[in-house]
């Protein structure tokens, strides 16, 4: 029993040590008017062992999931995804028309060139909390 | 006891009824489905009705959408955009419209708004649901309301890009993969074919 314990928390200690994750170009494009709706992008590049992103959250929205647009029965879907595999050694680009954080209730209008902070939580490496700037709503990359 | 003179009966009816439709339709001019033609009342960012008839002459790119849509929708208008930039002054042309799924929320104040970030020329339309539920069926269109963890609500929408000719007839969809380039060129291809 004992080495069966001593050898998992080894493993999960080592998965903990070798997550090397980082957040960069993260950004959302602007409100409309009364809009409470943004969609927000980044890229997620991780030099460790693999990883997976459960959770994104923000002060300036009710709402931050992690979703992916998908074509079902002829609709465009966006489906929420509950975890976001983080490849080992690899990247995650979370794009226009791919995977998104879908931001509902935007607690104020986001205005281009406003930064605000979201903290994105990962299994292994843990909270790290970005600036993400606010693009135009005909951005397709981050400003 | 008369069942058999009975069902003799019926069958000679339906043999009659049946020549009847025959000949009467057998004769029936052959010009295009009428279907082709998907006629729709909804109302512009102003208030005016419009019908099909009211962009009798020029091409129509019809697509479907709702504001709150935070990553599909922005990338579709942009995509317009870019073809239609690509076409270079065939552009011209084409009158890209949008018309909203989500008309409870899709006021044509909010719709005015919200175009006017991706240029001004797409017309925007929006109508009662009713309006809206006969413009999406009639061009196959789909959507649904599905609520939100928030308690709110997104809109699952197709998002194919419809073309009509300047006779008001249906033409074809498009998905909307297409790259602007691949679009323009299919655009300009079909509209050269037409004349």
């Amino acid at each position: 029993m004992r080495p069966v314990v001593i050898a998992l928390a080894a493993l999960f200690s080592a998965g903990a040590a070798q997550a090397e994750v980082s957040v960069s170009n993260a950004w959302v494009r602007e409100t409309i008017g009364a809009g409470k709706t943004s969609a927000g992008y980044a890229r997620i590049v991780n030099t460790g062992a693999a990883d997976r992103l459960v959770s994104v959250s923000t002060p300036a929205a009710g709402m931050a999931d992690v979703h992916q647009s998908v074509e079902q029965g002829g609709m465009m879907r966006m489906l929420p995804v509950k975890v976001l595999e983080i490849p080992a050694k690899g990247e995650m680009l979370l794009k226009p028309g791919g995977y998104h954080i879908m931001i509902m209730n935007a607690q104020k209008p986001f205005k281009v060139g406003d930064v605000m902070e979201f903290t994105f939580t990962f299994e292994h490496a843990g909270k790290i909390t970005v600036p993400v700037k606010v693009a135009p709503i005909t951005a397709t990359a981050a400003p | 006891m008369d069942t058999p003179w009975k069902k003799l009966l019926i069958a000679l009816v339906f043999a009659v009824a049946g020549i009847v439709t025959y000949v009467g339709t057998r004769d029936l001019p052959r010009g295009p489905p009428v279907a082709a033609r998907k006629d729709f009342t909804l109302r512009d960012t102003a208030g005016a009705t419009v019908t099909l008839d009211s962009f009798k002459g020029r091409w129509v790119l019809m697509f479907f959408g709702f504001t709150s849509c935070p990553d599909i929708c922005p990338n579709a208008l942009l995509n317009v955009g870019q073809t239609l930039e690509a076409m270079g002054p065939a552009a011209k042309e084409i009158q890209p419209v949008f018309i909203t799924v989500d008309p409870a929320r899709d006021t044509a104040s909010v719709l005015k708004d919200y175009l006017a970030n991706f240029g001004d020329n797409i017309i925007g339309l929006t109508g009662t649901p009713e309006e809206i539920k006969t413009v999406t069926t009639r061009y196959q269109a789909s959507f649904r309301k599905r609520h939100t963890d928030d308690g709110s609500y997104t809109m699952d929408h197709s998002t194919a890009f419809e073309l009509i000719s300047p006779d008001g007839i249906y033409v074809r969809a498009f998905r909307p993969d297409e790259t602007p380039l691949e679009f323009a060129k299919t655009l300009l291809t079909i509209m050269s074919e037409a004349k």
